[in-house]
């Protein structure tokens, strides 16, 4: 794509947001830019609600059997969870700015663009909302 | 001239096929989304002013120390039902009786895709109000509060309880109903060209929150029904001293109440969405941003339930994974308040009276916001709990986020919904009177907290330094009252004696401003095409791939009412749908079913079984009149252009069944977490041993797929010979599977020597049994009403369709039963 041409596609990306009249809004391709709405969503919650389960239940299940808390354990868990989860969200932001890109140049397919849009920014929130939640291990001791 | 005699003659037969009864057969037969949207409006609107009045009392009561104008147990009752009414009977229900009558509008569709079973949700919402407050006539009011704390709710009350425990349950069957009404409708009954990147706020709210019902209405539902069990049937699951435990409620409870909150907020937002850029005649700004907020706002809202909890005892680290997903939360909510600045900036506004309140809503939600944000604080929240200041907040939130939307809403939509115009400087008279009221009322609290007045005291002593504070509060709170009868008078004397309506006196920018005000009984004689996402303001599509949409759902058909459906993501016009007419089939179970709750309150047992025939009639005949429908409409005229009968994602009853196994799933899932807390919390689990019947339970399991596998096998529709004898086939041993199925789980559930008074352990497998009970009885249902479908048609589509659904269905039962194994044999095992 020359120079020319990439600066025509950048004009027309906010026409395209808007969801304006024209050509192109078909589903095509539209699998990816959803997966990258959708799999953010899915990586906050199992951050969350794995954070929750494992800590609470780990620690509950020990202390009301008089076992020993597996603190040690149960912080590698939930910092290795908790990573393997940003990840999840870093790597959908980085397909959909790629794709993004890509369905810039491309022109049309608003539909997909603003998928893509939806899903690189939801991204990005979610990742940060896991960063909240997965810096906590780090700072209280499992179990505390 | 013959073509202009055709077209007219086409017209007539359109508008004919679409009329409808009049008067009181209106009221009980009429099942299209604008009637039933209405009745949910009027009848939540009715208990908001009687919750309203509960409130007055008690300000009254408040506004002077020492007060004896109420005696505690009054004050007790009063807040309940004041709190109770205005989250169950009221918010919910009214957003969604606006959704109902909005959202087919706003999307371009004829109707909601389940009709009938619309009006059951709105008919089993009246009953279960009616059951709530029918405590009056017995003198039995629930009085623990809307939240029903064990062990208050469960060892402290008599038979008040139970009143709201039916009650409740039957309005939030309905809530669940109604959202899986209202995500099948945005799925696939959009307007063709109405593509994701197109489609109105309010839609994309509706769906965020249809989903939120589903997964977190769920568990009340389920917390509901253990609750009742541990009170009559003495089970333990409240019970700490043998295996129960009181936090468990807290639990399912607030999974539920706090996606509640976002349940009433999300539409209130949505609401604003349109109201703003209407009023400002400027697109609403960041529309992306504003998606993003809505969907992380409905996900992150059920991961928060724990900040109601944080004086409970639970481990540091534990409220702060909930902080963080609270502290999240709240850059969702700003995003959108934002876009509402943005908006109003670019635009220019005008201050009618809609505007007033979405200018109202959010001071008052931004205010609200912020003290949210406070209370997400682990220390602060320590420190306030349990205090006015708390009431303070949740009331700013509810208030400014939930009503003053839907006053905007009124005012903005009052001409579509009526045809009329109200007296604008009534108008505005109420929106002062309800703002300065409500600030007066609600502001003085964060300070009658701060200082240390507890929430449910029913007086305080004099010297305390709050008698001021309260006296305000008071006196604030009967300016809304004030307001709130003057826009009340306005709306309704408008409704009767208003001036005509124009149709769009806004120049709103969304679909529903395209059609006349109000709509006529087909929404649109000729089905809208969307092009952009401000269809209002700009040419329709004239792309050609939509001329086939264009030449049949213009006044057309003319044999049955229907309307397109649509691809889910880009819309695209793939199939059509079959709409009934007025029916009085719907109000039968819900009658039914109010009986039986009657006869278990009352203890007169004779009236249940009344009551469950008279359900299992009005199911039986329900079905029937819907396949009589079915078998009238065999070759529509526009059945050539667009299938009635799809298979898969393409059909709304693929939808519905997925949907409805979906609730089953999380019922179930919700059982089983309750089961693991109880079982990690607990020194002992089992008590004695597992139910341990390996076989059994693996041959119920076998038989349950067996009848999943069969109904999959029957959904094929080729045009063979022998396709009748194959789906005749497939639903006999998809019934003899079911049924060998149901047989051995009641074999399982009455001999496995489960005595569910002993511990928690047999309570929970007891009831997951009970439970899988139930579920098999639906599957078996499924197979029946495929039965029905085969021998009435001769057609084998039908047929197959039914038995795609049943398969999900029987899919989903499966599913079920294994997670029921698990946890009544495995996680004993495998988690200490």
């Amino acid at each position: 794509m020359d120079r020319l041409e990439r600066d025509r596609s950048a004009e027309e990306a906010p026409e395209e947001l808007a969801g304006g009249n024209g050509e192109g809004d078909r589903s095509d391709g539209t699998l990816v830019p959803l997966l990258t709405f959708l799999v953010p969503i899915v990586a906050w919650l199992v951050s969350l609600a794995g954070s929750y389960a494992v800590q609470d239940f780990t620690c509950s299940a020990a202390s009301s059997v008089g076992h020993p808390q597996p603190v040690a354990g149960l912080t590698v868990v939930l910092i290795a969870l908790n990573a393997a989860m940003l990840a999840v969200c870093v790597i959908s932001a980085a397909v959909g700015a790629v794709l993004l890109r890509r369905g810039r140049a491309s022109s049309g397919f608003r539909l997909r663009v603003f998928l893509l849009v939806v899903g690189f920014a939801s991204s990005l929130f979610f990742a940060f909302g896991v960063v909240l939640i997965g810096a906590n291990p780090l700072i209280y001791g499992a179990c505390q | 001239m013959t073509t202009d005699t055709t077209a007219i003659g086409r017209a007539r037969d359109f508008e004919e096929l679409w009329t409808n009864p009049r008067g009181l057969r209106k009221l009980f037969t009429a099942v299209q989304h604008k009637d039933v949207g209405i009745r949910y409006m009027v009848t939540a609107f009715v208990f908001f002013l009687v919750g309203g009045v509960q409130a007055l009392f008690m300000r009254v009561q408040l506004a002077r120390p020492d007060n004896d104008f109420l005696g505690p147990e009054t004050y007790n009752e009063l807040f309940t039902m004041h709190g109770s009414t205005m989250m169950f009977l009221f918010a919910v229900p009214f957003l969604e009786g606006l959704a109902n009558y909005l959202l087919p509008l706003m999307i371009g569709a004829r109707d909601l895709p389940f009709p009938r079973a619309n009006a059951f949700n709105y008919w089993c919402y009246l009953i279960g109000g009616i059951i709530l407050y029918s405590s009056y006539l017995f003198a039995l009011v629930p009085d623990t509060g809307w939240f029903a704390y064990v062990p208050l709710s469960r060892d402290f009350t008599d038979h008040a309880m139970d009143f709201w425990l039916t009650g409740l349950t039957l309005a939030e069957i309905s809530a669940v109903g109604a959202a899986i009404e209202l995500a099948v409708a945005i799925l696939v009954m959009r307007a063709p060209g109405m593509s994701l990147n197109r489609m109105p706020i309010f839609a994309w709210t509706m769906l965020a929150v249809a989903f939120m019902i589903i997964v977190a209405f769920i568990p009340l539902i389920v917390a509901s029904t253990l609750l009742e069990l541990d009170r009559t049937v003495g089970t333990a699951f409240f019970d700490d001293s043998i295996g129960g435990n009181p936090l468990l409620w807290q639990h399912l409870f607030w999974i539920f109440g706090h996606p509640e909150v976002y349940v009433m907020f999300l539409p209130g937002a949505a609401i604003i969405s349109h109201v703003v850029p209407a009023h400002s005649q400027q697109k609403l700004a960041a529309y992306p941003l504003v998606v993003i907020a809505l969907a992380s706002t409905a996900v992150m809202s059920l991961g928060l339930w724990v900040h109601h909890m944080y004086t409970v005892g639970l481990p540091s680290i534990t409220m702060s994974f909930f902080t963080a997903a609270s502290m999240s939360i709240t850059l969702a909510s700003g995003l959108q308040v934002f876009a509402w600045i943005v908006t109003l900036w670019l635009g220019k506004p005008r201050f009618t009276v809609p505007m007033l309140y979405a200018l109202g809503f959010i001071v008052t939600f931004v205010a609200g916001g912020i003290t949210g944000v406070m209370v997400a604080s682990t220390a602060f929240d320590q420190q306030v709990h349990d205090t006015y200041f708390v009431v303070a907040h949740f009331h700013y939130v509810l208030i400014g986020g939930m009503l003053f939307p839907i006053f905007a809403g009124l005012h903005h939509w009052w001409g579509m919904l009526t045809g009329r115009r109200y007296s604008e400087r009534a108008g505005v008279v109420a929106f002062w009177l309800i703002f300065v009221g409500f600030h007066t009322t609600f502001f003085p609290m964060h300070l009658t907290g701060l200082w240390g007045m507890p929430r449910r005291v029913f007086t305080y002593p004099t010297g305390l330094g709050i008698d001021t504070v309260n006296l305000l509060s008071t006196v604030g709170a009967f300016v809304i009252a004030a307001g709130v009868v003057v826009l009340t008078v306005n709306l309704a004397h408008s409704a009767f004696r208003g001036r005509p309506a124009v149709d769009d006196p806004w120049q709103g920018d969304s679909l529903e401003w395209t059609t006349s005000s109000p709509p006529p009984s087909e929404n649109w004689p000729a089905v809208p095409i969307v092009a952009s996402r401000t269809p209002a303001w700009d040419e329709e599509d004239d792309d050609p791939r939509y001329d086939r949409v264009r030449t049949v759902f213009d006044h057309g058909p003319t044999a049955v009412r229907a309307t397109p459906l649509t691809t889910p993501i880009a819309a695209d016009p793939d199939a059509a749908v079959h709409l009934p007419g007025p029916t009085f089939w719907p109000i039968v179970p819900p009658v039914g079913l109010g009986l039986v709750a009657a006869a278990l309150l009352t203890e007169w047992y004779i009236l249940a079984a009344v009551g469950l025939a008279m359900a299992l009639v009005g199911f039986g005949g329900w079905a029937w009149s819907n396949e009589s429908g079915e078998r009238r409409h065999l070759h529509p005229e526009s059945a050539a252009e667009f299938e009635f009968e799809r298979s898969g994602p393409h059909a709304i009853g693929w939808w519905g069944a997925t949907f409805t196994a979906a609730t089953l799933v999380v019922g179930v899932s919700t059982l089983a977490f309750s089961a693991l807390y109880l079982q990690v919390n607990a020194p002992v689990w089992p008590f004695e041993e597992t139910v341990g019947r390996p076989l059994l339970f693996g041959g119920i399991a076998l038989l349950l797929i067996l009848a999943t596998a069969a109904s999959w096998w029957g959904r094929t529709s080729s045009r063979g010979s022998g396709q009748k004898h194959r789906h005749l086939l497939s639903i006999a041993v998809a019934g003899a599977a079911g049924a060998a199925a149901l047989a051995l789980v009641v074999v399982a559930w009455t001999t496995s020597g489960l005595d569910p008074a002993d511990d928690a352990y047999q309570s929970s497998a007891w009831v997951l049994l009970a439970a899988q009970t139930v579920l098999a009885v639906v599957g078996l249902s499924a197979t029946g009403l495929v039965l029905l479908g085969r021998l009435r048609h001769e057609r084998h589509s039908r047929a197959a369709i039914l038995s795609e659904y049943a398969a999900l269905l029987w899919g989903a039962v499966a599913v079920c039963w294994v997670i029921t194994w698990v946890t009544t044999d495995l996680l004993p095992l495998a988690v200490i």
